[in-house]
């Protein structure tokens, strides 16, 4: 079995996780068994995950295997579920329903965000009107965990189930030294395999369930840690054998301009120190695999000889490349970016450089999609009214399904300062979307044949990344070659291409780690 | 059924779980069915039950009914029979009662054993690993783990689930700081009970759901005599199902020891008496307070019944009586929890007098003190040199044989209900010399005849009364006689005679309760 470890899956997903969307997706194509593994509790978890196309059999959660709850028949829930009884009257709501004693209230059901009426959790409250616990319900349909609150409305003490309801685990949480914040500290695994253990940390906790699932599971394992830090401390601690790989979704250096001789990222400093442990890593680009072969020339010990492998995080099924692509002239002026906005990804400059696109081309509308804080997104919004183009920019958020709105786009723009592989341009360009692009570390010059399927600019170079995207609008010609050239290099990221990547890994071959 | 409804039993008892015993005792003999009911948690509460005599089969607290441990047999639980971690070591703490539980270099537990020659496991304390704790689990006498505890942050009880024998969790209760800052139980949440959960705002709420659905799962029309008003009356008073409901007064039930008309309520009453249309029945101990009580608020609505709240049992009734020279000759004794409003002081400071008289009279105080009145009283003693006349004892089970070998009971109280220990000592052939006081005395004394009784608070008299007695050994050992005869008064039937009212209305107003939730 290979795993693919990360941290959890949101309802809004970074690049981490659609990177692995995509990698499973081709590993299910090519009908090599694997799975994504997850390490937070989510009792929404596997509603989020169903809405990218996963199921139980997809991603394997760590809590879920110790609460036994990893294939589980899916039942809807209902207030009725709960037996509530009749002392309470309910007050039925949308999002909450509330359960009073005569004047107090008693508890408020809270539904599940996109079902009707499911359950999500039970708010209890007390005497004097605080939340003193909460219930938990799994999203398919059990009560999967208790929360105990504190008199801040906090969590002090966690309980996880079984199904049956008897106890799998318990958490508990500790103030911080500098009494900011409130993180779990203690870990009670409760009757697993007959014994108790007890964990400091959740990454003990996780390391020793990476143990057990590679003891569980028989035959060769693989692990990928996709998570920075999250995931790949926890395999490297394993003390169990298997294969093991380290996955770069992110630069792994802290100057995007100087990879080589800048500090480490943060996230990776303590697993460089250990390379001899790992049987490989896996870059999505030649230039971040030549970037860090440089770095470990001059690195000492048994790591810096360790191979690297490039494959693109992109895949593009084949049932994509059967679709014709939707003829631009019955398109709108839309330009789209799909990413997340962070000020790493130049959405400001994107914003300054469709200003000068919107006064030659009146109806021009710039569509971002995906989310960031929400300062940042207010800060957005102002610069958008500042340079007068309010009208032409729709900050339309995160959605799980983007097809639509590629499909609705002529062009796709990025003017990013760095990625390690963005993703959205591979899948505009297999929407026909030719692509304008700032030629930053990583990924562009791989994707982008400048004046074939989109236009590789000079960073910073705002005047002329406009230029380029009015041509793109205003030529029909220019833009029905271009996308048609762009749909053709998306061919590039199909399964036959990727999975050829994935067989010189030597991840498939199952030999066993030196 | 019969419910008598009491907050609480330990093992040191006070007239009320005496009253309560003996009254179980007698509808035992009787044949009606009965069973003592308490409300609070304590988890040695099977050790008192068993020691007091009273079974399992009539006895029910609250947490046991929902924890499904009315009847669970006993099993001794060692540190040796507990679950502990993988690779686990133990290392005794110098203290010989507790043990270390360490993984590694890791403390993980403490397990702290009953006592140091009782080897059952009282506690499991788990920590964290910088040491703090994070959960305490205690265990039930009966060898379960029944109670767990979880602390925020190693500080502060916020949490606290009640365990059934089997380890599901029954009750959950939860602490809150109010708007003043003092923190206290906030939440009583039922959990699964008939597959529901009901959550509870204060303790009362929850002691009345547990009082329906006790009355419910008997499926008979039921009687509930209330032992504490002050605790209870509440709780009693919101019942939804049918039963017949009777506050059992135990003491005066106005402040007054004279003006019974007009007189303020005594606090531990003032509720319910205000609140007495909401009862069926009011019983009072002694005929005097049963003329007090209906000259003032009638005899019915509620009805007002007389029962003596002392039984003798027929076995000591029927012993041969003690040989007056088997008694220890001039041994005064007193037996009541050390209380102001036993007024213990009257009698010490009477002492002196007495002394002077009958320089060979002896004094010996019995029973337990309530806060700090022991102090004073040791504090009085000593300012009259008394230390060499006067012990103290604790409570003793075993009050039997006191009362056999003392000559005298001497009980100078301000206010009682019909005080067992007159009863008692009576029983045991003791002569008395008590204060005329409402109520009780004047029943169980005969003046002149098995005993004195004097005016309350009087020093003078109260000395002269005893010195009267222990000065004509002859008259003494009279009055003995005649408190043996006296006795018989107090027998099983004589007593359930003045349950007959009650019981007889009982039946004809008693209904079978319905349930209005049909349980899924």
């Amino acid at each position: 079995m290979i795993y693919f470890l990360n941290q959890y899956i949101k309802a809004l997903n970074s690049s981490v996780e659609h990177v692995e969307f995509k990698r499973l997706a081709l590993f299910k194509h090519e009908r090599v068994n694997a799975k994504i593994v997850t390490r937070d509790y989510d009792n929404l978890g596997h509603l989020n995950a169903a809405t990218f196309g996963l199921n139980q059999d997809d991603v394997l959660n760590m809590y879920d295997y110790f609460q036994g709850t990893t294939d589980v028949t899916e039942k809807t829930t209902s207030v009725k579920t709960l037996k509530v009884p009749i002392r309470y009257q309910l007050h039925y709501g949308s999002d909450v329903t509330q359960a009073f004693d005569g004047g107090r209230l008693a508890f408020e059901i809270h539904h599940t965000p996109g079902r009707v009426g499911e359950i999500a959790s039970v708010d209890h409250f007390d005497a004097f009107g605080h939340v003193v616990k909460r219930d938990l319900w799994d999203s398919r349909g059990f009560k999967s965990a208790t929360q105990f609150l504190d008199f801040d409305g906090d969590p002090h003490t966690e309980i996880l189930y079984h199904q049956d309801g008897t106890r799998a685990l318990e958490r508990f949480y500790e103030v911080t030294d500098d009494h900011r914040g409130k993180v779990l500290f203690n870990f009670h695994l409760i009757n697993y395999r007959g014994n108790d253990y007890y964990f400091n940390t959740e990454d003990d906790l996780f390391t020793f369930f990476l143990d057990e699932l590679n003891q569980q599971v028989k035959g060769q394992n693989v692990f990928i840690a996709d998570r920075p830090v999250a995931t790949d401390i926890p395999m490297l601690h394993m003390k169990t054998r298997a294969k093991k790989y380290l996955f770069f979704p992110i630069l792994h250096a802290a100057n995007p301009e100087d990879l080589v001789h800048s500090d480490l990222e943060p996230s990776y400093q303590e697993v460089f120190n250990h390379l001899d442990k790992l049987d490989g890593l896996i870059t999505m680009t030649e230039s971040q695999a030549n970037q860090i072969r440089i770095r470990l020339k001059h690195q000492k010990g048994k790591g810096r000889n360790i191979k690297i492998t490039v494959i693109p995080g992109a895949y593009v099924p084949n049932d994509r490349l059967k679709t014709q692509p939707v003829s631009p002239r019955q398109k709108a002026n839309r330009v789209i970016y799909a990413g997340r906005l962070g000020a790493d990804k130049g959405v400001d400059n994107l914003l300054r450089a469709f200003a000068l696109v919107v006064p030659q081309v009146p109806d021009a509308v710039l569509d971002i999609r995906g989310f960031g804080d929400q300062a940042f997104l207010d800060s957005l919004h102002q610069l958008a009214a500042q340079l007068q183009i309010a009208d032409h920019v729709e900050l339309n958020g995160y959605t799980a399904d983007i097809d639509p709105a590629y499909d609705a786009a002529k062009v796709f723009v990025s003017a990013a300062h760095q990625d390690a592989f963005p993703l959205a341009m591979v899948e505009a360009l297999s929407h026909g979307l030719p692509v304008v692009a700032f030629d930053t570390n990583f990924g562009p010059k791989q994707i982008i044949t400048d004046g074939v399927n989109g236009f590789l600019m000079a960073p910073g170079d705002l005047y002329g990344f406009a230029q380029q995207v009015i041509a793109l609008l205003t030529k029909g010609r220019q833009l029905q070659d271009m996308g048609a050239n762009a749909f053709n290099s998306a061919k590039d990221y199909d399964a036959k291409h990727i999975w050829k990547q994935w067989k010189t890994t030597g991840i498939l071959n199952g030999g066993q780690r030196k | 059924m019969y419910f008598f409804f009491d907050d609480n039993i330990s093992f040191k008892k006070s007239g009320i779980e005496h009253a309560e015993i003996k009254r179980l005792k007698l509808f035992n003999e009787k044949q009606v069915p009965a069973k003592i009911i308490t409300r609070q948690l304590a988890l040695d509460l099977h050790d008192v039950t068993a020691d007091a005599g009273i079974s399992d089969d009539q006895f029910v607290n609250l947490f046991d009914f929902f924890q499904d441990a009315i009847h669970v047999k006993p099993r001794k639980l060692t540190i040796h029979d507990l679950k502990m971690p993988a690779d686990a070591v133990l290392k005794p703490e110098k203290e010989p009662t507790k043990t270390d539980v360490y993984v590694g270099d890791q403390l993980v537990m403490i397990v702290g054993q009953k006592s140091e020659t009782d080897d059952r496991i009282d506690w499991v304390q788990y920590s964290g690993f910088n040491g703090r704790p994070v959960r305490m689990v205690r265990y039930d006498s009966r060898g379960f783990a029944a109670l767990e505890q979880f602390y925020s942050y190693g500080t502060q009880l916020v949490t606290e689930q009640i365990l059934k024998p089997n380890g599901e969790v029954a009750i959950q209760r939860y602490t809150q700081p109010r708007g003043d800052g003092t923190i206290e139980t906030s939440l009583h949440e039922v959990v699964n009970y008939h597959g529901q959960d009901y959550d509870f705002a204060t303790f009362e709420d929850l002691t009345t759901f547990f009082l329906d659905e006790l009355n419910l799962s008997t499926g008979k029309a039921n009687v509930l005599i209330c032992d504490r008003a002050y605790e209870l009356a509440y709780a009693v008073q919101q019942m939804q199902t049918p039963i017949y409901t009777v506050m059992y007064l135990h003491n005066n039930h106005v402040n007054s020891g004279t003006d019974h008309m007009h007189s303020d309520f005594n606090y531990n009453y003032e509720y319910m008496l205000e609140n007495r249309r909401r009862w069926d029945g009011i019983a009072t101990l002694t005929p005097w307070q049963y003329d007090d009580f209906t000259e003032r608020f009638g005899k019915v609505k509620p009805n007002v019944y007389m029962i003596p709240g002392a039984v003798t049992d027929q076995a000591i009734l029927d012993r041969p009586h003690v040989k007056w020279t088997d008694r220890n000759p001039k041994s005064v004794i007193m037996v009541a929890r050390l209380s102001d409003e036993k007024q213990q002081d009257i009698l010490i400071k009477a002492w002196p007098k007495v002394l002077n008289a009958v320089p060979d009279a002896t004094l010996d105080f019995w029973g337990y003190s309530n806060g700090d009145y022991d102090k004073y009283l040791a504090k009085l003693v000593d300012e009259l040199n008394l230390n060499d006349d006067i012990v103290f004892h604790d409570y003793t089970k075993d009050i039997g044989a006191v009362y056999d070998k003392a000559q005298l009971l001497i009980l100078p109280s301000r206010a009682e209900g019909l005080p067992l220990t007159l009863v008692e000592a009576q029983a045991h052939g003791l002569p008395i010399v008590a204060s005329d006081i409402k109520y009780g005395p004047r029943d169980v004394v005969t003046d002149g005849k098995d005993g004195f009784l004097v005016e309350s608070r009087n020093v003078d008299q109260l000395a002269d009364r005893i010195i009267d007695l222990l000065s004509d050994p002859k008259k003494l050992a009279a009055f003995s006689e005649n408190a043996y005869k006296d006795s018989w008064h107090y027998s099983a039937d004589a007593i359930w005679k003045d349950w007959l009212p009650l019981i007889k209305d009982a039946e004809k107003n008693g209904q079978i309760p319905e349930r209005i939730e049909v349980h899924a």
